[in-house]
């Protein structure tokens, strides 16, 4: 059963798995199936004391590595051994830390949840004494703050596994992560980079260190070559402390059962099956994979795969295929590959004549590079002179090694040129390891990037990002449903589980980050898409189209037959038509942490459930606030419907990792219901009106009796504000003062901006043609007293200006001194003039401050 | 007594058909539990879970029973109430291995005991702790405490453990049952 799984595992590079026997935790179930990666190096250390012990192994091998440092290397090396030994005992004391902290922080996450839970108790008395409706409509089932799971919405389902109608709760338990936060962004750049199986930078990085310090180990008898290996473990350095921290982590992982990602499936209120997933999940979705079978299966998007799982055994995985790159971008890759190995082939000739053992490899050809690259060839010679007699062959041969890395350098800046170019073309997207090579910090490591991965391939499998079933041609719960699935590459598939191929591809502008589904495949469906700038697509059958370009982020989407709601970062939730019109918003009191549809028993109206920052979870329809839970905690996760046998149910995973159940009363629907049909709540809500005041008694019989005279003095008065402010354009008519010239022939705007506080003023103006016609022969004048201003050009030619060109001219403009104490108004006018005409088209006035203030405070 | 029973229901003074009102969370046994009960029910083992109501009437311990088997779904729940009315004793039962939805079943149980035609009436209720042959489910002093018997003090009543596919335990309750019904008829 296990062995589709193997396949895959085996290319999980590395991992030191550190069992422990004296650990109480190995209480894993017997129907406990792991999906942990095997890893292909596997370090097996098993300590009966302590982790203390584990830290010492890795400790002493490390210094092994010191000390053959400090045999091979010279006085010039001494900064590098140093940092090295910091190195190591940094990673050892973080390590250590790490593993005490573990603790506390449980420790003190309960003490948290204590004090947390009390006074939120204390809240939610005050909150349900008010209203006792709440109360009525859920029976609570329980509440266990001590649960211990991590998820969120897209990781919870209710699956009737055994087909016998009894709806599980299935929790992918993304485990102990926020203690171990670095593995996780660790292992997730990991899982970028080995999507293809070659190319992980880190661990075959760490690879190439094992396997290093494994041939140092067994050959103690330094070999010139031999020699040259430990410069590159400082080349390296950087990523060797990255990858020590990683497995050190990997261990703490093993070592706390509750801190790996699982898949727990429930019945009732307990986990029955555990299963262990290779890393944290993004999301689990059930479904039917025919519409023969009663056992649906489970899908649990980790990374680029989907595990499938059926009867609690694993049953499928299923990659989606590849994102093929640009030729452009593979073109410049594979040149790059040959190339290196052209010279590779080249090179090991050449040490093949010299019958030097042990070039052959990769590694070592990169180790030779670092070496000349560190220019202690005379150093390294030196050294060799102690171990080989033949001094001529060293010379020689660092003169070759130099040769060799110049060329491989020249190789790699010519990759990285191109990619760039490439790049900053904007047309090509480029695939991510491309990107994150580009990012590697300098050509050296891309240098080793490249010579380490020279089988690799830039096709890279798209990471899954979320994850939708769609059902296929009938409403019902067990009908077959293919999978929608949305990945970081801007892509969302719609996969057949079937025999795993892709029924439909959409290609989006920006990566996916949430998906809605709606309908039937075979019949009407839509599927919304909310990416990672913020924009909103909805998909269907044969058209595809943007709804909104939202101006903050969104947190949920959930859609209905004809409309969507999402909810963003900015506390409100926003409904739109799936025709793209804003219907309604409205504002949240606090953050929104995540949204989540409601099935089952309310097909008519459109629910959902909004958790909030602020400890409560609302219940709306539509934009009609049902019900609000006040909850003990943050709720990270919930789901709504039906929970073993009962049908309204709603779970709830609580931030520190609480389990809430409540089952929703069965006279509460009926009244759900009507308050659905019912006005809005502030509807009901008095307007209160200020009683009748004499005064207003008084004036409403004035009115009534001289209502002739009333309206013709209004009249008159609305006349003569018109005529004023006809007679104010005109003024400004004339004096040109408009920014918007009026000259039939030339319609030219101008806007007149001053800059600066200082002696040295600019004066920038935005000139535009809104006409139709081309404005020829302007000039500008500028109006302003000599005696306080010098201005370079009191006159600008503006031989031509096109419409609809915005021209921009900076004039600067220098404040004499005699203006320092001259209390005017100084005000500069700008003056648009076309040749042969007397009046300015346009005028505009800068409005120049006087600096004096200034130059009292600065002298 | 029993003669003298016998006698009066001959003579047609007393009551003959007793309404019993069997009620109780789907899925808890109730339909298996009345058709062991039944003997003209021959058990064909086929038990599917009821739509609505069914209505079963026979003859025991000399009585004419009417059993109305309500369904337990939610949505067939709010029938439950319809009969309330002319019932002479209640028949709940709950599924003991079912832990989780005891809150629904007591849940239940408190709306039937506030409602209006069952408040004031002195009616006996036989509580079944059905399928207590499963593995982990609970005892008959667990599940009155789950439903809060202990609350029920204006009622007759009367919990047993009992097994419906097998019959174990479902006589000692029901007897109990008649022999209120007769004090109560007589
Ligand atoms: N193991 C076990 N199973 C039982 C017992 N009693 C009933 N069952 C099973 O429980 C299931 C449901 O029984 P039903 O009698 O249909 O339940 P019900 O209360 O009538 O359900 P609804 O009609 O839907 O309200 C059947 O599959 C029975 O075989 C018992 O004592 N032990
Ligand atoms: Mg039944």
């Amino acid at each position: 059963m296990a062995s589709f799984f193997k396949k895959k595992l085996k290319s999980h590079n590395s991992t030191i798995s550190i069992k422990k026997t004296n650990n109480g935790d190995n209480d894993n179930n017997d129907n406990d199936i792991k999906i942990s990666p095997t890893p292909k190096n596997k370090i097996e250390i098993s300590s009966s004391s302590n982790n203390h012990a584990n830290n010492n192994e890795i400790q002493s091998s490390t210094n092994h590595n010191k000390v053959d440092n400090k045999i091979n290397t010279q006085i010039e090396n001494n900064f590098n051994t140093n940092t090295n030994t910091t190195n190591t005992t940094n990673t050892t004391n973080t390590t250590n830390i790490t593993n005490t902290t573990n603790d506390n922080n449980i420790n003190n996450n309960n003490e948290d949840n204590l004090t947390e839970n009390n006074t939120s108790e204390s809240n939610n008395k005050n909150k349900t004494e008010n209203d006792d409706e709440n109360q009525n409509i859920w029976i609570n089932v329980m509440y266990d703050p001590f649960n211990g799971i991590q998820t969120i919405s897209d990781c919870m389902d209710l699956v009737d596994i055994d087909g016998n109608n009894e709806h599980h709760l299935v929790i992918a338990d993304f485990g102990n992560y926020r203690n171990n936060t670095n593995i996780n962004t660790n292992t997730n750049t990991n899982k970028n980079t080995n999507a293809n199986t070659n190319s992980g930078s880190l661990l075959s990085l760490n690879d190439d260190i094992i396997s290093i310090n494994k041939k140092i180990n067994k050959n103690n008898e330094i070999e010139p070559t031999e020699n040259k290996k430990n410069p590159e473990k400082k080349v390296l350095k950087k990523n060797k402390t990255s990858s020590i921290l990683l497995s050190k982590n990997d261990i703490v992982l093993n070592d706390n059962k509750t801190g790996i990602p699982v898949l727990k499936i429930f019945k009732d209120d307990h986990v029955e099956t555990r299963i262990s997933l290779p890393d944290i999940p993004r999301s689990v979705c059930s479904f039917y994979p025919d519409s023969r079978s009663s056992h649906p299966i489970i899908a649990v998007a980790i990374g680029t795969t989907i595990y499938m799982y059926r009867d609690r055994y694993p049953y499928i995985k299923m990659t989606l295929p590849p994102v093929e790159p640009n030729p452009l971008e593979e073109e410049a890759w594979k040149n790059a590959i040959t190339n290196v190995n052209n010279e590779q082939k080249m090179y090991n000739k050449y040490n093949m004549d010299l019958k030097v053992s042990n070039i052959s490899d990769s590694d070592l050809s990169l180790n030779e590079v670092s070496n000349t690259n560190n220019s202690n060839s005379t150093s390294s010679s030196r050294s060799n002179n102690n171990n080989n007699n033949n001094n001529n062959n060293i010379s020689d041969i660092s003169k070759k090694n130099k040769e060799f890395h110049s060329k491989l350098l020249n190789i790699v800046t010519n990759l990285v040129n191109t990619l760039i170019s490439l790049r900053d073309n904007g047309v090509i997207q480029l695939t991510q390891i491309s990107i994150e090579f580009l990012a590697l910090q300098d050509l050296e490591t891309k240098l080793a990037f490249l010579v380490g991965n020279l089988d690799l391939n830039i096709a890279i499998e798209p990471t899954i990002t979320t994850m939708k079933t769609i059902k296929k041609n009938r409403e019902e719960e067990d009908s077959c449903s293919y999978l929608v699935v949305g990945v970081n590459e801007k892509l969302v598939y719609i996969v057949n589980p079937n025999g795993c191929q892709v029924i439909e591809k959409f290609q989006l502008s920006s990566s996916i980050q949430l998906m809605s589904v709606y309908g039937l495949y075979d019949v009407k469906y839509h599927i919304i898409v909310g990416c990672i700038d913020g924009s909103i697509y909805y998909l269907t059958s044969n058209s595809c189209y943007k709804i909104t370009q939202l101006e903050y982020l969104p947190v949920g989407i959930i859609t209905f037959e004809k409309s969507l709601i999402v909810g963003c970062m900015n506390n409100t939730i926003y409904s739109y038509t799936t025709k793209s019109k804003k219907q309604y918003s409205i504002i949240m009191p606090s953050p929104i942490i995540s949204l989540q549809g409601i099935s089952g028993g309310f097909k008519k109206i459109k629910g959902y459930l909004v958790s909030l920052q602020n400890n409560e979870v609302r219940v709306y329809s539509d934009k009609n606030l049902i019900l609000l839970i006040p909850t003990p905690d943050k709720i990270t996760g919930m789901i709504f419907g039906r929970f073993e046998r009962e049908q309204n149910s709603l779970i709830m995973i609580t931030k520190n990792g609480g389990l809430i159940i409540k089952f929703l009363k069965r006279n509460a629907k009926s009244t759900l219901d009507d308050i659905n049909i019912r006005p809005p709540i502030e509807q009901k809500q008095q307007i209160i009106i200020p009683k009748k005041t004499r005064l207003f008694i008084d004036q409403t019989v004035r009115e009534k009796e001289n209502a002739k005279e009333m309206h013709s003095i209004f009249q008159r008065d609305l006349f003569r504000i018109k005529l004023i402010a006809a007679r104010a354009y005109v003024k400004t008519f004339k004096n040109t003062l408009n920014p918007i010239s009026g000259i039939p022939t030339a319609k030219i705007k101008m806007a007149v901006e001053a800059m600066g506080i200082n002696v040295n003023f600019k004066i920038r103006l935005d000139i535009m043609n809104i006409g139709n016609n081309i404005a020829r022969n302007l000039y500008i004048l500028f109006d302003y007293n000599q005696e306080l201003f010098t201005i370079e050009k009191p006159m600008i030619n503006i031989p031509i200006i096109l419409p609809g060109v915005n021209y921009t001219i900076d004039c600067p403009i220098k404040q004499n001194v005699e203006a320092y104490d001259k209390d005017i108004n100084n005000q500069i006018k700008v003056l648009l003039c076309e040749k042969g005409y007397g009046t300015p088209l346009v005028m505009g006035i800068a409005d120049v401050g006087m600096c004096q203030d200034l130059l009292e405070v600065y002298g | 007594m029993g003669r003298f029973s016998d006698f009066l229901i001959a003579l047609g003074f007393m009551k003959k058909k007793v309404n019993i009102l069997c009620v109780g969370l789907d899925n808890s046994g109730k339909t298996t539990i009345i058709n062991s009960l039944n003997p003209n029910k021959v058990d064909n083992g086929m038990i599917v879970p009821t739509i609505g109501f069914s209505i079963e009437t026979f003859s025991k311990s000399k009585l004419n029973l009417t059993v109305i088997d309500m369904s337990g779904q939610g949505r067939y729940r709010d029938l439950w109430e319809h009969y309330y009315v002319d019932v002479d004793a209640v028949i709940f039962v709950v599924d003991s291995s079912d832990k989780i939805r005891t809150c629904v079943a007591k849940d239940e149980l408190e709306q039937m005991l506030n409602h209006k035609d069952l408040k004031k009436r002195k009616i006996p209720i036989l509580f079944f702790a059905n399928k207590n042959d499963i593995e982990d489910s609970m005892s008959v002093a667990d599940c009155s405490n789950a439903l809060g018997l202990n609350n029920v003090k204006t009622k007759n009543w009367y919990i047993c453990s009992c097994n419906g596919l097998t019959g174990d335990g479902i006589l000692t309750g029901f007897n109990w049952l008649i022999g209120i019904i007769k004090k109560i008829l007589i």
